[in-house]
């Protein structure tokens, strides 16, 4: 690489999984290896929270596809958040971000969210953006990252820099390698058992419905990528809650409602990815389900029955249900085939690739400038990623 | 796509080759204003110019030959069906003529070597529509239409492990063209099980089974771009 002032940054490598089409990338946020490896070491970095105690992997644990394993995250403080932690495996194709936000659509400001939160306290910086600049800038690395992954910015150390790192990291965290990949576009016609095979039909029977809101390639709502027609986000009501027989769902999980406040938004959230679910567990927006049987049995009895407490109400019969959610008869055999299905959609590579994991458990990395389509770091030595039971 | 990106920038080199007047129409067939008694005399062509008329006159050829064999299907007796398609096939060699020269004029003209290959498979020249597919797709191996007429040749030669090879390219890169290609493995299988030749049964029985099992796939999988169409 020749040491020329500030050359274009090379196309970046993306590596992506057969089928998958290349993210879409702001403009003012081109992808390059030195921000990656910048953002990668500040989502693992407790400087970001104002005690010190929390980073962005305190809610989004690699060995669990980026989530926390807790029904309701919980804050840098200890204050409960209302939802759950979503995954962030494929997050660079979400059409929206975070479970009922259709105005959230850039990972740049997403990033600021649990940042600067107040209500509740996630990372607790609100107020302190200073004192983080200034604890990066003493930093023994940092100073040096910021300015090796943005050379045009004379003052390298800055939020929006900071937010443009992580956001470009974030987008890398890509999952394709799932047993159901491999038979979809290797054509490897043993990675799933005959089980899962027929959970598959059943997950996309017109019956179930189930890829009507769980689609595409990352088996989620509504994608965005390089080349797509923009597409409107969809949120729906699955039937979990049905306080007073309106339709109501708890006051702190109102869902799209909160955001519009039009009735017909009630209870009303984004279907999540379901790649790696079988890691992701307690399920649904507020970690109201333990097990996928139990999220199964809820779909096929078209909606949750919460039977008493100040919860209760029979979702199946909610006016603001989806009409997609019908509720359908399927035998024990059935639901432990889409169960199957369901865990067919792990990605053990993503889990335990080093490349996503906390650099601190890899080989040093250099400051200097890589050259275009650099390996991001070293592999990291055996290391702990746990696979959950 | 990944996979397309790397190749955009491998086709994009090879245009470095191309003189300006065919890389600004990316090497693909374009109409030239030809000249008027009013106009002073056209520069001399370059062989790439000459390259693209050859090219055009050859598609013509082409898509006669395509709608006499049309009308041959639909013929009433069998005379006027055999009539037609020898007709056909004299359209076919006609552009198999005009293609081959647009080929030996301009060596990087894939779109040419993959319409070649085509017209050379309708009049059963299969071993040669391969070798030009096998061009055209080393000229640019992101050009599906190459890699779907090529897979149609592997079958009529009766590959089928190879045919499976470029069906699962098009399934990640082109869904429309890998399910053109998918229709013709049925026609295919349905050819061999009254016909199965020099073929073992089994391997009749397999291939349609794999058939089967793919199209089952594909029905259950949009592609990522039919997915922004639905609407829910
Ligand atoms: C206290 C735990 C917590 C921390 C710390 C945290 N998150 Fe989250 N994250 C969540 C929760 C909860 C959600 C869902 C939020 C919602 O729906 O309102 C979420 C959602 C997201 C999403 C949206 C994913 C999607 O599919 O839409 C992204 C992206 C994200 N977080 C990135 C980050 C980054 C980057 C950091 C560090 C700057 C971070 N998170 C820190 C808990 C946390
Ligand atoms: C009407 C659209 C729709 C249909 C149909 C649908 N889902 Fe969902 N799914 C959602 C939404 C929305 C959520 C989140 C709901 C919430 O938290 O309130 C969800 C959540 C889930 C979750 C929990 C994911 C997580 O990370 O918490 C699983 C598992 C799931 N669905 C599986 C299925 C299966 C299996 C089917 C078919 C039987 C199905 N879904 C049918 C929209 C749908």
């Amino acid at each position: 690489m020749t040491p020329s002032a500030h050359p274009p940054p090379p196309a970046y490598e993306w590596r992506l999984p057969p089928g998958f089409p290349v993210p879409r990338v702001p403009a003012d946020n081109p992808m390059t290896p030195a921000k990656v490896e910048l953002g990668r070491r500040l989502f693992y970095d407790r400087v970001l929270s104002g005690n010190g105690t929390y980073a962005c992997s305190s809610c989004h644990r690699q060995e669990l596809a980026f989530t926390d394993g807790r029904a309701r995250a919980v804050g840098s403080t200890g204050e409960p958040h209302p939802r759950g932690a979503l995954s962030l495996a494929n997050v660079a194709y979400g059409a929206t971000l975070t479970w009922a936000d259709p105005r959230l659509a850039r990972l740049e400001d997403q990033a600021r969210v649990p940042m600067f939160n107040e209500h509740p306290v996630e990372l607790g910086l609100s107020g302190r953006e200073d004192e983080l600049l200034r604890r990066l800038r003493a930093d023994e690395d940092y100073p040096g990252m910021f300015t090796v992954a943005f050379p045009e910015d004379p003052d390298p150390v800055s939020l929006e820099n900071l937010t443009r790192a992580i956001a470009s990291f974030e987008r890398t965290l890509i999952s394709g390698d799932s047993p159901y990949d491999r038979l979809l576009y290797r054509d490897e016609a043993g990675a799933l058992s005959e089980s899962a095979k027929r959970g598959m039909r059943l997950f996309f029977s017109e019956r179930l419905n189930c890829s009507r809101c769980h689609g595409g390639f990352t088996l989620s709502g509504p994608v965005a990528f390089e080349g797509a027609r923009p597409i409107a986000p969809t949120f729906h009501n699955t039937g979990l809650y049905n306080l007073g027989g309106d339709g109501s769902y708890p006051a702190d999980n109102p869902g799209l409602f909160g955001i519009t406040g039009l009735a017909e938004d009630m209870g009303r959230f984004r279907a999540p990815t379901l790649r790696n679910v079988e890691l992701t567990a307690p399920y649904m927006h507020d970690g109201s389900m333990r097990t996928l049987a139990e999220v199964i049995e809820h779909y096929a009895r078209g909606g949750r029955v919460v039977a008493d407490g100040p919860l209760a109400g029979d979702g199946r019969d909610s006016p603001r249900k989806s009409e997609l959610i019908r509720g359908f008869d399927l035998d024990e055999r059935g639901k432990a085939d889409l169960v199957e299905f369901l865990k067919s959609l792990t990605d053990r590579s993503f889990v335990g690739d080093p490349r996503f994991g906390d650099p601190r458990f890899a080989a040093p990395h250099s400051a200097a400038p890589r050259s275009g389509g650099a390996r991001l770091t070293a592999p990291r030595p055996a290391g702990p990623h746990p696979a959950r039971p | 796509m990944q996979r397309l990106l790397g190749i955009a920038v491998l086709v994009s080199a090879s245009f470095a080759f191309l003189p300006p007047a065919l890389r600004a129409s990316g090497g693909s067939s374009m109409p030239r204003p030809s000249g008027t008694s009013s106009m002073p005399p056209a520069p001399r062509k370059t062989p790439e110019q000459e390259a693209v008329d050859h090219y055009n006159a050859g598609l013509k050829y082409r898509d006669k030959a395509v709608a006499l064999q049309k009308e041959a299907a639909q013929a009433g007796s069998e005379k006027e069906r055999a009539k037609l398609e020898k007709k056909a096939q004299k359209e076919f060699e006609k552009a198999i003529d005009e293609l081959r020269t647009a080929t030996e004029k301009n060596p990087m003209f894939y779109q040419a070597c993959s319409d070649l290959g085509f017209a050379l498979r309708k009049t059963g020249d299969y071993a040669g529509a391969l070798e030009v597919y096998d061009r055209a797709v080393s000229l640019n191996p992101a050009y599906s239409p190459a890699i779907e007429y090529r897979a149609e040749a592997y079958l009529g030669l009766d590959r089928v492990e190879e045919a499976k090879k470029a069906y699962m390219a098009l399934f990640t890169g082109d869904r429309g063209r890998a399910d053109e290609l998918l229709q013709a493995m049925k026609g295919w299988v349905e050819k061999r099980r009254a016909e199965p030749g020099t073929l073992a049964p089994d391997t009749v029985q397999e291939f349609s089974r794999w058939v089967g099992q793919r199209e089952e796939l594909a029905g259950q999988t949009p592609s990522v771009s039919e997915l922004q169409q639905r609407k829910w």
